[in-house]
């Protein structure tokens, strides 16, 4: 999803592999294998989020085309121009080659654009005839597994993705189709989330195809994380059920200790003195804090670890909204919140202090 | 294995994907996979970007905390104990910064906190005094004080805050003090657009002239970049969609925007090279001649929604994909050109 940035090239590494007899010095097979996993066949990011953004309001157009131009009021008709929608899509999609030409640019725009409006009208159609929001669901669930191996674009594959995370989440917590059982549901569905992460990310043979869903599982995630941040209680008024945070905070945690541990290189790197440190130092974060803010602390880490910015940037982004909502929701005055963030604070400034009593950070500049 | 600097691997990063991909696909063992990742992040790099993560959260937390204190108002605190708590905290956090040196992070974290800490105490100061002073005042004022340690700070994140608090005072100064005629209001969209341009074009001189690694993140330009082209697009589509009067104010904030949106346009065109930021021109430059299309189109074929909004999704696919060509024909120049 994102180029990555370090100071070493490919070549430094071979180099320095061979020099130390983990590979052979000049081979080509290996050079070329390490240029064809590199091949960047997509478009930049940023000319993917304006591809993006044109796409939307480009698909605003088209729905207010069919709704207001046409006057259709049958959910079938919606759903059958749906269809024809995606369709023209992929057509569009296959003419329109590498991009590099005016021809090819316009209808990858005009593919995109085809293709949002054609899921947003199948989607439309398929709650109108069914009358509930697990309707959206299947129906995006039904567009993404029919769309993600034909239609080959990365923000596509996201949006649909993503798009069919939230519809589980949001009728999870806000239809009445399981009042008494949200919390059990919202928690397995977390679990599940984390699990399919945990894989998808440390899973090198995962085909590039599948990176989309790697990131809208981590934006789910997030999703979740913001509306537990903000709200426990869901349901209609004298059938309110309570989420607690409880279980995420266990969830979020162990995926943080399994994130340093694969950051660092596996299991058995843990028990050096630093790692063995920052595990506790998760530990005590999931006692003391709340999911979000261990979500963004793993982000940044595997972000960091991995070298893709948009990770480390997410995290980094949230943490402040996450410690926003946490001291926010403490049911403590103004005067003893003061007292909660300077502690905090200065336990962390303690650690860091720590690390450098103990030389454990030995860069030049800190 | 030569590979000369142009060589295809020599310009692949090497990073935890490739090791992984590598190992995972059978080309290296596991020992030479755990000798890659030592080799490419080495442990002490993770203590230090640990380190300073704790040192940037903590203090935030710290500061975040010292002003709900001073917001609750704490009665039982005399006000020279407020005054002087504050200003001790001030003085510590400057000796610091001086004692750790501006070239190290904690140095340039302290000083950020001790030009936090400034607002905080003109804050507390107006409140004890009930001087009546407009809110455009402290930020002005706080604006003044920190420009000097601002100066010298050689911290990004230190020159953002100065240039945030400095935007605050000249929207507040505006609505606040100056109380244009409403034929003159609309010249606040001018006024933050030229601060924000001479703080962009002062960044780029600067690193022209000298390389300072401190000033050369992508992130600081493309957010001071956001901030010349909000104000510069903003008046030129509230113009197009009629929402404000066509005063004259507004069309010299239009006209100077769309001068600035070309101005940045060759910045990064021909001078700095930057395809995120001419991304970011692109875009709203999209976005000014979608909203032209709109109001052109919604006249030209009122009654007609079929006709207007075929058009308008045609238009749209249109602009952007011409915005999209270009910015690839871009990229392909400037990879030429580095061949």
């Amino acid at each position: 999803m994102s180029r990555y940035s370090s100071a070493y090239s490919a070549s430094d590494l071979l180099t320095v592999l061979s020099d130390n007899a983990f590979v052979e010095k000049g081979d080509k097979e290996l050079e070329a294998f390490v240029v064809e996993q590199q091949q960047e066949l997509e478009l930049p990011l940023y000319l993917r989020a304006l591809v993006g953004v044109g796409a939307f309001f480009a698909s605003l157009c088209f729905i207010s085309l069919i709704v207001t131009g046409f006057s259709i009021r049958d959910e079938e008709s919606f759903i059958a121009l749906g269809v024809m929608f995606a369709l023209l899509a992929l057509v569009a999609q296959k003419f329109a080659g590498n991009g590099r030409t005016v021809k090819s640019s316009f209808l990858i725009q005009s593919s995109f654009a085809l293709m949002a409006t054609g899921k947003s009208l199948f989607v439309f159609g398929v709650v109108e005839v069914f009358e509930t929001g697990w309707a959206a669901t299947g129906a995006i669930l039904i567009l993404t597994l029919a769309t993600y191996h034909v239609y080959r674009m990365s923000v596509d594959r996201f949006l649909s993705s993503f798009a069919l995370l939230l519809s589980i989440l949001l009728n999870l917590l806000l239809g009445d189709d399981f009042s008494g059982s949200k919390e059990f549901l919202f928690n397995g569905f977390l679990l599940i989330q984390v699990v399919l992460t945990v894989f998808l990310i440390s899973n090198a043979k995962i085909k590039k195809d599948y990176r989309p869903i790697e990131y809208s599982l981590l934006f789910s995630l997030c999703a979740a994380a913001i509306t537990l941040a903000s709200q426990h209680e869901f349901g209609y008024w004298g059938h309110e059920e309570f989420i607690r945070p409880v279980f995420a905070d266990i969830l979020f945690t162990a995926a943080l200790v399994v994130s340093i541990g694969w950051v660092a290189g596996g299991v058995s790197k843990l028990k050096s003195e630093p790692l063995m440190l920052a595990c506790l130092a998760a530990v005590a974060l999931g006692v003391v804090s709340a999911p979000g803010i261990i979500l963004s602390v793993a982000l940044m880490i595997l972000g960091y670890g991995k070298h893709e910015k948009i990770m480390t940037a997410m995290g980094a982004l949230l943490l402040p909204l996450f410690l926003f909502f946490y001291y926010y929701n403490l049911e403590v005055s103004l005067l003893q919140k003061s007292g909660v963030l300077v502690g905090s604070g200065v336990t962390l400034l303690a650690g860091r202090f720590y690390l450098r009593f103990r030389n454990l950070d030995k860069g030049e500049e800190a | 294995m030569e590979q000369t600097p142009d060589s295809p691997l020599a310009q692949i990063p090497a990073n935890r994907r490739l090791v992984d991909e590598l190992h995972a696909h059978g080309k290296i063992s596991p020992e030479a996979k755990v000798y890659a990742l030592d080799f490419l992040y080495p442990a002490d790099q993770w203590g230090l970007w640990i380190s300073r993560l704790f040192l940037a959260v903590g203090t935030a937390l710290v500061l975040s905390g010292v002003v709900y204190f001073f917001a609750f108002n704490w009665a039982k605190i005399e006000p020279i104990i407020k005054l002087a708590s504050l200003q001790l905290a001030m003085l510590l956090c400057l000796g610091g910064a001086y004692y750790y040196k501006l070239e190290r992070i904690s140095g340039q974290i302290l000083l950020l906190s001790a030009s936090v800490l400034t607002g905080v105490f003109m804050a507390v100061f107006g409140q004890i005094y009930q001087t009546g002073a407009d809110a455009y005042q402290l930020f002005m004022m706080w604006s003044v004080l920190t420009f000097g340690w601002t100066v010298i700070s050689n911290f990004a994140a230190q020159w953002v805050f100065w240039l945030a608090i400095t935007n605050i005072f000249l929207v507040l100064w505006w609505d606040q003090a100056a109380l244009p005629e409403p034929d003159m209001a609309g010249m606040i969209f001018f006024f933050v657009m030229l601060l924000n341009t001479v703080a962009l074009v002062l960044r780029e001189v600067y690193l022209n002239w000298k390389k300072a690694e401190w000033l050369d993140r992508r992130w600081v330009r493309l957010l001071i970049v956001l901030a010349v082209l909000v104000p510069a697009t903003w008046p030129v589509v509230m113009l197009i969609f009629e929402t404000v009067s066509d005063s004259f104010s507004m069309k010299l904030s239009a006209a100077t925007g769309l001068v600035g949106l070309g101005g940045l346009y060759a910045l990064y065109r021909f001078k700095v090279r930057d395809m995120w930021s001419l991304a970011a021109i692109a875009l709203f430059l999209c976005i000014v001649l979608e909203a032209a299309a709109v109001r052109l189109l919604g006249e030209a074929l009122q009654g007609a929604e079929i006709a207007m909004f075929l058009l308008m999704g045609l238009a749209t696919i249109g602009i952007f994909s011409a915005a999209v060509i270009y910015l690839r024909r871009v990229i392909a120049i400037i990879e030429a050109d580095h061949v």
